[in-house]
């Protein structure tokens, strides 16, 4: 589950690039453009509509002025111009397929508006033309001729009158013929009758109506041209594909923003995730800690509320840890303790905001649980932090110790009051000689007690010693874990080496308490039944470190005959290691083999299964002077050349005490510079009761 | 675990960030068509009293308008035919440009010609700016060439200063054209009588020049001669319903016509139909400068264009019409 800081780096990184591809993505389309766009669009045809809606009220004369016309054939031109920005969200395959129709919109507009030049000139003339002939139909000459021809000029003008006002409101071309007919007979009526004066005049009305037979077809035809229905539809076209695009663009766009939303909501709940996980882990260190703390330890609230009890206190006070966390203390301990402890809150109550650290500190015996104990209570924000200390072992050691003393000093008194009457009996000498000798054996008696007092002391001490070492071991322990999860690589080393150093002080100090125990007589073996082989490699994994360290080669071998063996596992496993780790301290580069085999001891007839572990080395050796101290208390072989190795020179001898103490023995073969032998015997089944 | 209660307001306000996250609402479209706003007007419209452009633009185009560095040998500056004081034209038949180089065409006036569609009497030139850059260029007007005259612009520190100042890119022949087309734009001429009666004011005009309108509509003249700059909205060929060319004989190149922009034959002989605005201070008329007085165009037109034969009382009161297009420029009548 754990990462390198780096790769976590990288995968935010990664994470949050993915996160603004995808918002990008999703806010790729410029509405604002997307709406100039259609408006242009919509602009275009209405543009369109309004040209062609003019053309027809120029030709059937509603509108009298060009203008809007100009007007608006300027305002498409511009509208093109816009229109040939095509927005940039429109994939490419639209673009291309907007410009053709946009090529082509073009040329029609060009087209138009060439046409509509040619329109206008056109209707002009037409528009005048229709205008004037009505007027000359009016002019009074015309009743002059009417005795003369049977179609008098004037009804002939009226007719061509008609019949032109006719043609031009009709769509076609149907009455053109009636038309010319009429004028073939102005034309024969003018060269035939007419005079000079008229003969103008009929001149004039030919040409009008002349004009209107040309440029009426002309101006109908162009309207037509001007409005063919192929370029509206490629108007609608334009609209339909540009709004096919941009939806789908918008889809797109769609699709990428729930992309987007779901992408950041994974990121907040991963975020939310590992931030749960370190709170689990913040929370478990803070128990691990108060769990490993020797002491008991118990945490109140301002309310009075436990919040807290680590496993030493449940076991110290007889409360069930855990289960009742939330009750109230007083419901916890019973008297006096409760009374001590509502003391104890008040005081603190009222003087939480002084900076006392150290708000209460006593050393009682209580009754109730046949111990002495110190108590040491911290206010704190939380509420109140209660640690209770055992200090019955202590107690009694110093009681003891105590009553020696008075005891001695008793004796002493009594002895010397016994001499000083003795000296009055100077005369019985053989007596007096015997009195002395029983007094010289009694002070030996004491003189040993006083050595079993001062190991006893020993114990407690070192028991005391165990304490805070456990607290300088686990605090250096969880500074490096923190210094490496804040990165801090040059700190680790300088923990570790804390650690390993409260490590060694530890074992020293265990085994100082293991000879204490010994001299005292108060080891104690707790036999089980031990399946051998995990056990055995469980010890070689433990010197696994160490063994690649001197770069030595562990060979082992044992009997398939003992698969079990009941013994002290703990006991069992000191020696060992014991054994085992000076094979591998006193050895380089070389071999070591760990044989166990199984044999029998026949002794006043009784035969006892025995276990031979059998330690071999080819280190440097020890000489046979040297084996002499080997199994003495305190002596390491030699002190100029081990001092190279660590060590207090207790392993073996406690090794072989403990041995002993297994009826078993412990015997040494070695030769300097050709290696180490190492005998154990221990009996196979360890009977239960023992010393 | 109650600490962690606090994501859940942090995952509520994620949801609502995305839902309203980018929602496309479409503006609302005015989709009303403008409908029949102009079925009811008159065919002539008035000019307004005011057009917004760009005061300092319109004050440099004024500079360059009469600077005659614009020329090949700094004698003829833009104001030199187009003369404010003199209607916007020359008074001649044909203009002169250096070297005493005579033109083959009449010089249109340059009021209003803002509200003409095209430009030319061919319309070869779609707008003022492009319009601009012609008679630099022409051989027998100005006769130079845009970096003959930046070169020589340059050397006055003023035009620089005056350009850097309006124009990011400076001095340069785009930057000058539109400067004096936005001259040319302030050119305009409201407040003719004729306004002021389309405006509502039924006594700005004379009984005499009202019914000369109402002839200038019956006759057909107001068939090309429409909108707010009374023509200069269209093309028309010249001698719709008689050869004007033939009867006046010696036909030159630009008798032509549009057809010299174009190259297309039905184009000969077609014209931009001029405006008649302030016409009165134009003469000589048409392209050619044929025209000597107002009655003579008149006469010209209604033989030519419309084919009727004008009494002199036609023409007498069309004329009066004509009479009252002209504006005012600045508030100054013209």
């Amino acid at each position: 589950m754990r990462h390198p800081q780096w790769f976590t780096i990288i995968m935010s990184i990664v994470a949050i690039g993915i996160l603004i591809f995808l918002i990008t993505k999703s806010r790729s389309i410029d509405f604002v453009e997307h709406e100039r766009y259609q408006s242009a669009i919509f602009q275009h045809l209405a543009k369109d509509a309004m040209i062609n809606r003019d053309i027809l009220h120029s030709r059937y004369e509603l509108v009298t002025s060009y203008d809007p016309l100009v007007l608006y054939i300027s305002e498409l031109q511009q509208i093109q111009v816009e229109l040939n920005k095509i927005p940039s969200f429109i994939p490419s395959n639209g673009q291309e397929k907007l410009q053709d129709i946009l090529a082509i919109r073009e040329k029609e507009l060009i087209e138009k508006g060439l046409t509509l030049e040619m329109f206008k000139s056109r209707n002009a003339i037409l528009k005048n033309s229709l205008r004037y002939l009505p007027v000359l139909g009016e002019e009074e000459v015309w009743g002059w001729y009417q005795s003369v021809s049977t179609r008098s000029p004037s009804i002939l003008m009226n007719a061509l009158l008609h019949n032109l006002l006719l043609y031009n409101l009709t769509a076609d071309e149907l009455l053109a013929p009636n038309v010319h007919e009429i004028m073939d007979e102005l034309i024969q009526f003018r060269d035939k009758d007419a005079q000079v004066e008229d003969e103008k005049l009929i001149t004039l009305a030919l040409a009008h109506a002349k004009n209107i037979l040309r440029h009426k077809p002309d101006v109908d035809s162009l309207t037509e041209q001007l409005m063919p229905v192929i370029a509206n539809a490629h108007a609608t076209q334009l609209e339909r594909i540009y709004h096919y695009y941009a939806q789908q663009a918008i889809r797109i766009a769609a699709i990428y923003r729930l992309a987007a939303y779901l992408w950041s909501l994974m990121l907040v709940i991963w975020a939310g995730y590992f931030f749960m996980i370190y709170l689990q882990r913040m929370n478990q260190r803070t128990q691990t800690i108060l769990e490993s703390i020797k002491d008991a330890f118990v945490a109140i609230d301002l309310q009075g509320q436990v919040s807290y009890i680590n496993p030493q206190a449940g076991h110290l006070l007889g409360i069930q840890h855990h289960a009742e966390q939330t009750q109230h203390y007083t419901k916890l301990f019973s008297e006096p303790l409760k009374s001590k402890i509502q003391h104890l809150e008040q005081n603190a109550l009222k003087n939480i905001n002084e900076a006392k650290h150290v708000i209460f500190d006593l050393e009682d015996y209580y009754p109730v649980l046949d111990k002495w104990l110190e108590i040491r209570a911290y206010p704190s924000q939380e509420g109140l932090s209660i640690f209770f200390h055992d200090i019955s072992g202590r107690k009694e050691a110093e009681l003891q110790l105590k009553n020696l003393n008075e005891e001695l000093e008793y004796r002493v008194q009594r002895r010397t009051k016994q001499l000083s009457e003795s000296n009055k009996q100077l005369e019985a000498a053989t007596i007096e000689l015997e009195q002395h000798a029983a007094a010289l054996a009694e002070a030996k008696d004491i003189a040993e007690s006083a050595n079993r007092a001062k190991s006893q002391f020993m114990a407690n001490m070192s028991h005391e010693l165990r304490t805070p070492l456990n607290a300088v071991i686990g605090y250096s322990e969880m500074l490096a874990e923190e210094a490496e999860d804040l990165g801090a690589e040059y700190f680790i080393c300088d923990l570790q080496k804390i650690q390993h150093s409260g490590k060694h002080l530890l074992s020293m100090v265990n085994d100082v308490l293991d000879i204490s125990k010994i001299e005292m007589g108060n080891l104690t073996l707790y036999v089980q039944n031990v399946e051998l082989k995990p056990f055995l490699d469980e010890i070689i994994d433990t010197l696994r470190p160490m063994l690649n360290k001197s770069q030595n080669h562990l060979y082992t071998y044992y009997s398939e005959e003992i698969q079990t063996m009941a013994t002290d596992a703990t006991r069992l496993r000191q020696i060992l290691l014991n054994i085992l780790s000076n094979a591998v301290k006193f050895t380089q580069g070389g071999e070591i083999r760990l044989e166990i085999r199984h044999c029998q001891q026949l002794e006043l007839g009784v035969t006892t299964n025995l276990v031979h572990i059998k330690v071999s080395d080819t280190g440097i050796g020890i000489t046979p002077e040297q084996q002499q101290h080997l199994f003495k208390w305190f002596s390491q072989v030699d002190n100029s050349y081990t001092r190279s190795y660590d060590g207090a020179g207790l392993g073996l001898v406690i090794s072989k005490n403990i041995v002993e103490l297994m009826q078993g023995y412990i015997r040494l073969e070695s030769a300097l510079g050709q290696g180490t032998v190492v005998h154990i015997y221990l009996p196979q089944n360890l009977s239960y009761c023992e010393q | 675990m109650w600490k962690l209660s606090y994501l859940i307001p942090i995952l509520l306000g994620s949801l609502l960030g995305m839902v309203l996250w980018q929602q496309y609402e479409p503006m609302q479209e005015d989709k009303t068509l403008y409908t029949g706003e102009n079925l009811t007007l008159e065919p002539i419209s008035y000019i307004p009293k005011n057009i917004y452009l760009n005061a300092r633009k319109v004050q440099l185009g004024n500079i360059l308008f009469h600077d005659p560095r614009l020329s090949h040998d700094n004698t003829i500056a833009c104001a030199s035919c187009h003369g404010l004081q003199e209607g916007g034209v020359d008074g001649t038949p044909t203009s002169t440009g250096i070297n005493g180089l005579v033109g083959p065409i009449n010089a249109p006036t340059v009021f209003n010609s803002g509200f003409n569609f095209r430009q030319f009497w061919d319309g070869r030139a779609k707008d003022l700016e492009e319009q601009a850059a012609g008679p630099i260029h022409n051989p027998i007007e100005m006769g130079s060439n845009w970096r003959e005259v930046i070169v020589k612009l340059e050397q006055d520190s003023d035009y620089i200063e005056q350009f850097s100042l309006l124009y990011l890119d400076g001095l340069t022949s785009h930057n000058i054209q539109d400067a004096i087309a936005t001259f040319e734009r302030s050119l305009y001429t409201p407040n003719s009588r004729f306004d002021l009666y389309l405006r509502g004011d039924k006594t700005a005009l004379t009984q005499q020049e009202i019914l000369g309108y109402q002839r200038f509509k019956a006759y057909g003249c107001i068939s090309c001669h429409q909108g707010m700059n009374i023509g200069g909205n269209m093309f028309q060929h010249f001698g719709v319903m008689g050869n004007y060319f033939e009867d006046r004989g010696n036909i030159t190149q630009v008798d032509l016509g549009r057809y010299n922009a174009t190259g297309d034959p039905a184009d000969k002989f077609l014209f931009k139909v001029p405006s008649l605005r302030n016409i009165a201070l134009t003469s000589p008329y048409f392209h050619d400068g044929s025209a000597k007085t107002l009655e003579d165009a008149v006469k010209v037109m209604g033989r030519y264009q419309l084919g009727r034969m004008l009494s002199d009382e036609d023409v007498e009161l069309l004329v009066a019409f004509l009479n009252t297009l002209t504006g005012e420029y600045n508030g100054q009548p013209l």
